[in-house]
């Protein structure tokens, strides 16, 4: 469960290239590759500074034009996918 | 599941450096894409079996161009292999370091060192069955991909095929249809340089497809469909009814590459190099994802270059 409060990082087995604005993420210990798209790119770019879940709901809400309960729903579901598929994970506190 | 415990008996005690005793005095030198693969250490049975399955590309005997790269085989108990039932296995275990890459598969052990520069080293219990169950051929193709890598080029699981004296080459992974556009591309009247491995090589006026000696289902029905061709496009293989085209977006193109460059894509320590030559390949070439039926009409639709 994502919580407003925690920081999120990227995987120590992975690999990530940003292409043409598209992101291209390699799972080393699984084998696998996932493509994603602008905004996955830009979450994870928002991570590697190492701000809070709130934090990144702040930036991507001045961003985008969308109503903030459904930014941080949204967002909050692709963070937990990006958790569940090993990409990214909560920084030890 | 432990590096090697697929198939040896005691994968702790993996060859930690590229030494031991040789099958025989026989060399086999083997030239393609302008390279040449120094084989030494070969019993008379195992080199003659080369002999015959690269022919024309072994080199005279009396002809000793500098080697690119040497491969020593070394012999190896029958007990140090695990068979777990099988009678040949096509599959291997990988596994990395930042100087090495060890590999182990039926009734081989192999290493590619970097010595600088690259040493490939095999143990096997198999004299007359070296070539017949593919274990030469299994250890030369990890060699030649990362040679090829090393240059800056891609080892590609993809069948190629010349058209008007350009190579287009589809990629996909097992049962996207290789062999299946290959059959139907030869029945076209197109030449199929291989429907199972092509190397790809960047240079400055473009890339080049050079065909390998190695091929899938198609077999190697293509004789006379050598050497370099440009490239005009890589396809990523879809089956379906109708044809169709649709260009690939640059992240896209890239990861589906990833998966069809066997050996390398896996590799740690070999990553980003691995993922810089994919972007750097295509920058340079266009990447389609094309849907073809089980004909011809989806040469039509290469020709015109026509994307939805």
């Amino acid at each position: 469960m994502i919580e407003a409060d925690m920081v999120l990082q990227r995987c120590a087995d992975t690999r990530y290239r940003n292409i043409g604005g598209e992101g291209v993420v390699v799972r080393q210990t699984a084998g696998e590759v996932l493509v994603l798209n602008e905004i996955g790119v830009r979450v994870l770019d928002l991570l590697e500074t190492t701000m809070p879940v709130n934090g990144l709901l702040d930036a991507l809400d001045a961003e985008y034009a969308i109503d903030r309960a459904t930014l941080e729903r949204d967002v909050l579901a692709y963070l937990q996918e990006l958790v569940d598929a090993g990409v990214i994970e909560p920084v030890a506190a | 599941m432990r590096f090697g415990e697929n198939f040896l008996t005691y994968p702790d005690l993996f060859p930690a450096r590229p030494s031991g005793e040789p099958w025989g005095d026989e060399r086999l030198l083997i030239r393609f894409a302008g390279h040449v693969y120094d084989w030494t250490g070969l019993s008379a049975t195992q080199a003659g079996a080369a002999r015959q399955r690269f022919g024309e590309l072994c080199l005279p005997p009396d002809e000793q161009p500098p080697a690119t790269v040497e491969i020593q085989v070394f012999r190896a108990a029958t007990e140090d292999f695990f068979d777990g039932g099988r009678i040949w296995s096509f599959e291997c275990d990988l596994d990395y370091t930042p100087d090495a890459l060890s590999i182990a598969g039926f009734h081989f052990m192999g290493r590619l060192d970097w010595t600088p520069g690259l040493l490939g080293a095999l143990w096997t219990s198999e004299d007359e069955r070296l070539v017949s169950h593919s274990i030469f051929e299994n250890f030369f193709r990890a060699v030649v991909a990362y040679h090829l890598f090393e240059q800056g080029g891609v080892l590609l699981h993809s069948a190629a095929v010349v058209n008007g004296g350009d190579a287009y080459v589809f990629f996909g992974p097992s049962g996207a249809g290789k062999s299946t556009i290959s059959h139907l591309s030869f029945a076209a009247g197109h030449a199929v340089l291989s429907d199972d491995m092509n190397a790809l090589r960047l240079g400055p006026a473009g890339v080049l497809v050079e065909k390998l000696p190695f091929a899938g289902d198609f077999g190697r029905q293509s004789k006379g469909a050598a050497g370099a061709y440009p490239l005009r496009a890589l396809c990523r293989l879809h089956k379906g009814p109708n044809p169709a085209l649709e260009a690939l977006r640059p992240a896209a193109a890239v990861a589906a590459l990833l998966g069809c460059a066997p050996f390398v894509n896996h590799n740690p320590y070999r990553r980003d190099q691995v993922l810089d030559q994919l972007q750097a390949l295509t920058a340079k070439i266009p990447v389609r994802a094309l849907t073809f039926a089980r004909d011809d009409r989806f040469w039509a639709l290469l020709r015109s270059g026509e994307i939805e």
